[in-house]
């Protein structure tokens, strides 16, 4: 294995990274590995691990992080923001460091899906009028679709 | 202990003097020097400084010749003599007190980690220098200027050298486009401020990289320094090559010789003036009159020497206080110039001309002098310290228990684990409190199995902890002498014990009462 | 009882995949007080969004936001992720004046605008908070004695704590259990408990996120509870949704059954199980049926 050259690194990801919202907190771990024990993902997948996220986006490994696949199994439980000594608030910056992946290119096909559901729909799932029909027979109220506010918005 | 002869303190013939008290001999040309005159000026005092080099200017230009150098110290408190040694040949001074305030020596490490000193590789010191001077940092090659520090990679880092690191790395971080490293094994932050500047150097981005196993490999090629590693928390091989490799440096106390032979618990304590004790906290050191400030007591954070300086005029006022303790008395008589207690006295407060004379001053009556006189020529008089052997013969005479145990306790330890305790003891125990262990001596302890004890306990410091050292030390050596003594008599030993005590340990105490109680009981 | 009003917010998979939820939750806030209205004006609450965009994340549940403001009431959510999602908007924009011009700028566009702060809770946490654990005691007409229900509470139930602080810990949490006790029934307790659902990762590995649901329906089958209770429909995908598949790729027998809150509620206030949707449960939670209509 070839050694990874610390030069060739981007110094100044990390810094992209924190002036984005919810990634300010991640320059201060202090690389105590809370996270990762805390890490209900990392439990089965030992490939996501909090802490050499983290790392790695501090070191400048740009390409290892924004084109992982792993960067996209956050469950977003929070379980690793609330044990943070630090206040890194990972959950966020994992956040911050897929909407980075995503403006450099790098988005998973059923992300964009949800968006374009959103604009057609206004929500994830589409209100056809079967589904009205189900609900007002259990004596619910017809639910509207209203998409031109998500068209403007997004 | 051989050099100590003939230029010994203790074989000085002079007499006792204390015309000099408001005069004070400082040791340091350096800043913290200058400090400590400064402050004991305003307080009044005749300082003298000497510099031991020939501008007090820091950092200190290797290889220049000192000044005046003190070759040696004799006498006490209130009427030191300190020999010079000048370009103008030798200069003697009379002062009440001396302080030993010079800097640390520094010494960087290269040599630890295999490499030169070079202006790739500078040390610490040698970049804090040149960060005054930002223009004369290296031409950067690349876009990024990396600037990489070792710290600590071969022991733990020193909080001292930790704060010196970040306070690069605050001022390299203002410098566009450069990115610290710190390499290092353990990071210390026990000190005032130390772990948020610590966490603002990590949010200005500097990477502290925290080797367990090994740390780097540091090659030395054409272009420079090559740091190989496995990143700790990746695991991964990682190769950095940085524009600067800064080297941190070893603290160490400055040459103290002179004052060591001055001070007699030196000889445990070097290369310090102080021993390693919680009796020590400030600057005193056991020898009245002789200070120890900063660097020369092994006190390097600039937050802790600061509030030395404070320490040593709180030290000096409060000897002024102690003018007029007695002291124990010789008798003239009786004195055979053994210097058994002039080679004993932990504090060094004992000289002789036709016979023994005590310090008043210097001393703080442990005792260890007169329970180790083999002619029982040194006697403390004064109300306070009443005659122990009376206490324990009144004290067992009054007693009607059976078995009557006597527990002799040392005031700073023994005692306190009785009073911490907070109940009275049982009646069958009858507790002696003495000024430090060091003072039973084996006329005590048979006095007690003479008038009635059935066993005795003597309760000193733990070791570390003594006031006088070793008291403690020489107060279990006569248990010992006692057991030995006991044994050849035909009398069990096991009755006589020696038990290290303190404020907090009062059950210690108490379940050494009652095994010996419990032991007596079972002899019927 | 305090009566209260509160707007009502669906999101995107109750009143289309979970109508058992909606059917309950409708029920029994009303049968305790709790006068939930409806905005048909109501979209997604921006959770989909926050992996692409946090800015849009939160611009979409800032017109949620300024809906409700616009009706003068809290949001009462049924999706842990909706009421996460907005209440951690709600919290930015009060602690942010500038993000919230910004995102006003944005509103001006659909002819909305947002002052806050409203309010924003789940159901359960109303339930505790307005209602109380004596309340919904002394109300209960038909306790679910002999019952024994696993709590699920739900990542963002308690989570960031920033949001919940002062309702529960995320620690020990407390609530749900005792929401299930008040029922007369018993909140069984197992060892993983507090793990998460998974189903914020389905979409990227449903390898990755069927392991982690796997577990707590083992754990949960182990303990033979009558039923494992959620409160959040994302959850539901996994726990319901993928129970089948996940017992068949593992190769194990899996029959847990998995109720809303509000429907083991409504059991207990006397409403009968056919107008709390059980219905619609994949798995029947048949035992606990027998237990509380024999």
């Amino acid at each position: 294995m070839s050694r990874i050259r610390v030069n060739d690194l981007d110094p100044s990801f990390k810094h992209r990274v924190a002036s984005r919202p919810g990634g300010e907190g991640i320059k201060v771990c202090f690389g105590c590995k809370a996270c990762t024990a805390a890490c209900p993902i990392e439990a089965v997948h030992k490939r996501y691990d909090p802490r050499k996220i983290i790392r790695m986006a501090l070191l400048g490994m740009v390409k290892e992080v924004l084109e992982s696949d792993f960067i996209w199994l956050c469950s977003s439980c929070y379980g690793c923001q609330e044990v943070c000594p630090q206040n890194v608030r990972f959950t966020e910056v994992m956040y911050a460091i897929k909407n980075l992946a995503v403006s450099e290119g790098c988005v998973p096909p059923g992300l964009a899906g949800q968006k374009n559901l959103l604009k057609q729909h206004g929500r994830l799932y589409e209100v056809t009028d079967f589904e009205n029909e189900k609900r007002e027979k259990l004596g619910l109220p017809r639910i509207r679709e209203h998409p031109e506010d998500f068209e403007t918005l997004l | 202990m051989k050099r100590r002869i003939p230029e010994s303190v203790f074989l000085g013939r002079e007499p006792l003097s204390k015309d000099h008290m408001n005069k004070v001999l400082v040791l340091g040309g350096d800043r913290l020097g200058r400090e400590v005159t400064k402050r004991l000026e305003r307080e009044g005092y005749d300082v003298i400084l000497a510099e031991d080099s020939a501008e007090c200017c820091e950092p200190r230009e290797p290889g220049r010749a000192p000044v005046s150098m003190l070759s040696r110290v004799r006498g006490f408190v209130g009427g030191f003599t300190a020999s010079f040694a000048t370009p103008d040949g030798d200069r003697t001074e009379r002062v009440g007190y001396v302080i030993a305030a010079q800097p640390a020596r520094v010494s960087a490490r290269h040599s630890r980690y295999g490499l030169t000193r070079t202006d790739r590789t500078p040390s610490l010191s040698d970049f804090e220098a040149l960060l005054k001077t930002p223009e004369r940092l290296p031409v950067r090659r690349q876009e990024w200027l990396h600037v990489a520090f070792l710290l600590g990679l071969e022991q733990e880092s020193n909080p001292v050298v930790f704060s010196r690191v970040l306070w690069c790395i605050e001022n390299l971080c203002s410098i566009r486009n450069t990115q610290p490293y710190v390499f290092t094994r353990h990071i210390k932050v026990a000190g005032a401020g130390l772990e948020e500047r610590y966490r603002n150097c990590r949010e200005k981005g500097a990477l502290f990289f925290k080797f367990d196993g090994s740390g780097p490999v540091v090659v030395e090629e054409q272009d420079g320094p090559r740091l190989q590693f496995v990143e700790p928390m990746l695991g991964m091989e990682m190769e950095l090559i940085p524009d600067l490799l800064i080297v941190d440096e070893d603290l160490e106390p400055p040459e103290l010789t002179p004052l060591l032979e001055a001070v007699p618990t030196a000889i445990l304590s070097e290369p310090f003036l102080q021993p390693d004790s919680p009796r020590f906290p400030g600057v005193e050191t056991p020898k009245a009159g002789i200070l120890a400030v900063g660097p020369a007591r092994g006190v390097f954070d600039p937050d802790v020497v600061a509030s030395d300086i404070e320490s040593v005029v709180a030290a000096l006022k409060k000897d002024r206080y102690w003018l007029d303790k007695a002291a124990p008395e010789v008798d003239p008589s009786k004195c055979t110039l053994c210097l058994t207690c002039i080679r004993l006295c932990p504090h060094g407060a004992i000289t002789f001309r036709d016979a023994a004379e005590i310090d008043p001053d210097s001393c703080v009556r442990c005792g260890i002098c007169a329970a180790e006189c083999p002619m029982q020529a040194i006697t403390f008089s004064s109300a306070e310290d009443v005659n122990i052997i009376e206490m324990i013969r009144d004290g067992v005479a009054c007693m009607n228990t059976s078995p009557t145990i006597v527990a002799f306790l040392c005031s700073r330890s023994g005692a306190q684990a009785h009073e911490a305790w907070g109940h009275s003891l049982s009646p069958a125990f009858l507790t002696i409190v003495v000024r430090c262990a060091g003072t039973v001596d084996l006329s005590h302890i048979l006095a007690a199995f003479r008038h009635g004890a059935d066993a005795v306990l003597v309760g000193g410091c733990f070791r570390g902890n003594c006031a006088s050292v070793y008291g403690n030390v020489l107060g279990e050596q006569r248990v010992e002498h006692a057991r030995q003594y006991l044994t050849q008599a035909g009398i069990d030993a096991s009755l006589v014990k020696f038990v290290s005590l303190a404020g907090n340990t009062p059950l210690r105490l108490l379940e050494s009462l009652e095994e010996l109680y419990a032991a007596c009981r079972a002899r019927g | 009882m305090i009566p209260m009003e509160a707007l009502l917010f669906l999101g995107c998979t109750v009143p289309v995949r979970n109508l058992n939820y909606e059917l309950s939750a409708r029920l029994t806030a009303q049968a305790l007080g709790i006068k939930l209205l409806d905005d048909e004006t109501f979209g997604c609450c921006g959770f989909p969004l926050k992996s692409l965009s946090t800015e849009e994340a939160l611009i979409v549940a800032a017109r949620n936001l300024a809906i409700a403001e616009k009706r003068g009431l809290e949001i009462c959510a049924l999706c842990n992720a909706c009421a996460g999602t907005l209440g951690e908007a709600a919290h930015l924009l009060e602690h942010q004046p500038e993000t919230k011009e910004r995102v006003n700028g944005k509103l001006a566009h659909v002819g909305l605008h947002y002052d806050g702060p409203v309010r924003v809770r789940n159901l359960m946490r109303i339930l505790v908070e307005e209602v109380g654990f004596e309340a919904i005691r002394s109300a209960i007409t038909r306790p679910l004695t002999g019952a024994r229900l696993a709590p699920h509470y739900g990542c963002h139930y308690l989570k960031p704590s920033e949001l919940t602080r002062g309702f529960d810990s995320p620690e020990v949490p407390t609530s749900l259990s005792e929401l299930i006790r008040v029922t007369g029934a018993d909140a069984v307790d197992y060892p993983s408990l507090k793990d998460c659902c998974g189903g914020g990762v389905l979409g990227f590995s449903e390898e990755v996120a069927n392991a982690l649901a796997r577990n707590k329906l083992e754990d949960v089958a182990r303990s033979s509870a009558h039923a494992l209770v959620l409160v959040c429909p994302f959850c539901n995908v996994m726990y319901e949704g993928q129970q089948k598949k996940i017992a068949k790729e593992a190769g194990i027998d899996l029959k847990v059954p998995v109720v809303y809150y509000p429907q083991i509620l409504g059991l207990a206030l006397g409403i009968p199980s056919k107008d709390l949707g059980f219905k619609l449960n994949r798995v029947k939670p048949s035992a606990l049926l027998q237990i509380v209509e024999g």
